[in-house]
């Protein structure tokens, strides 16, 4: 008794391909990338590879946009933390938020002077690191 | 890129093309791809006036009939049809490729000697 393997073979379905409903899964993904239904159906095919492309740059602009709203976020925390907190010392003041964006405080917008006052400010830094270091190192050295 | 077909039938010229309409619509008069893989020659009519659904719809069955009758090199001409109905489908997954020169101009001209009218 039992069955033959031809007849576990003759109950197996083999499901043919429908491209129309293949086309009409996908139609709605490629509206929601902005493409129009005419342009889907009646456009041509290959329309559909750029709109992908599109959808990949514009998911990666918006990537960096909400990167960057987080950052203004933060900073802007950041700059009112000091009055935030329920023991903030009487008279304590927020520091100011940054009075020009981010993409206009690049190097390429800044005039001469600012540039140099950065500069400067870049070697006082330095300097103070510096010395700093040197009066640690000399007190362990005295120790 | 997209592949479409000149075809010039008695002084006028048809551009055979295929949307995912023109799939559409030949699928719900009986055209399956699996059988037109497998026999491509008892589905050929089909896919042939299918190709004229995008640019020429008006054009009668006996029209369609006459050209493809016409036609030099059927073979080349189903490959073609199929090269240009995988495209409807295989652009939904396909990544755009560099240098996509898969352009085919495909003209077929008509050289019946034309009878001089009296």
């Amino acid at each position: 008794m039992g069955s033959s393997g031809l007849d576990t073979k003759d109950k197996s379905k083999v499901e043919s391909t429908s491209l129309t409903k293949l086309f009409e899964h996908e139609c709605p993904y490629y509206m929601s990338y902005g493409m129009s239904f005419d342009e889907y159906w009646y456009g041509d095919p290959y329309l559909v590879k750029f709109y992908r492309e599109a959808y990949k740059l514009k998911m990666r602009y918006d990537d960096v946009f909400m990167w960057k709203q987080g950052m203004y976020i933060y900073e802007a925390l950041c700059d009112v933390s000091p009055i935030l907190h329920a023991f903030s010392k009487k008279g304590a003041k927020p520091l100011q938020y940054r009075t020009r964006p981010m993409s206009e405080e690049s190097n390429e917008n800044k005039t001469e002077k600012e540039k140099e006052l950065e500069i400067k400010n870049e070697q006082l830094k330095a300097q103070i690191f510096f010395e700093r270091w040197a009066r640690a190192t000399k007190k362990r050295f005295n120790n | 890129m997209n592949k479409e077909i000149n075809l010039n039938y008695k002084g006028t010229t048809y551009t055979l093309a295929y949307n995912r309409m023109s799939v559409k619509i030949i699928e719900s008069e009986g055209f399956e791809l699996e059988k037109f893989s497998a026999q491509p020659m008892n589905m050929i009519d089909l896919v042939f006036k299918g190709a004229f659904y995008k640019n020429h719809r008006k054009v009668s069955q006996s029209i369609i009939d006459d050209i493809y009758k016409s036609c030099p090199d059927k073979t080349k001409l189903i490959e073609n049809l199929t090269n240009m109905i995988t495209d409807c489908y295989s652009s939904l997954t396909d990544e755009p490729s560099e240098g996509d020169a898969g352009n085919v101009t495909w003209e077929v001209v008509d050289l019946t000697p034309k009878t001089s009218q009296k």
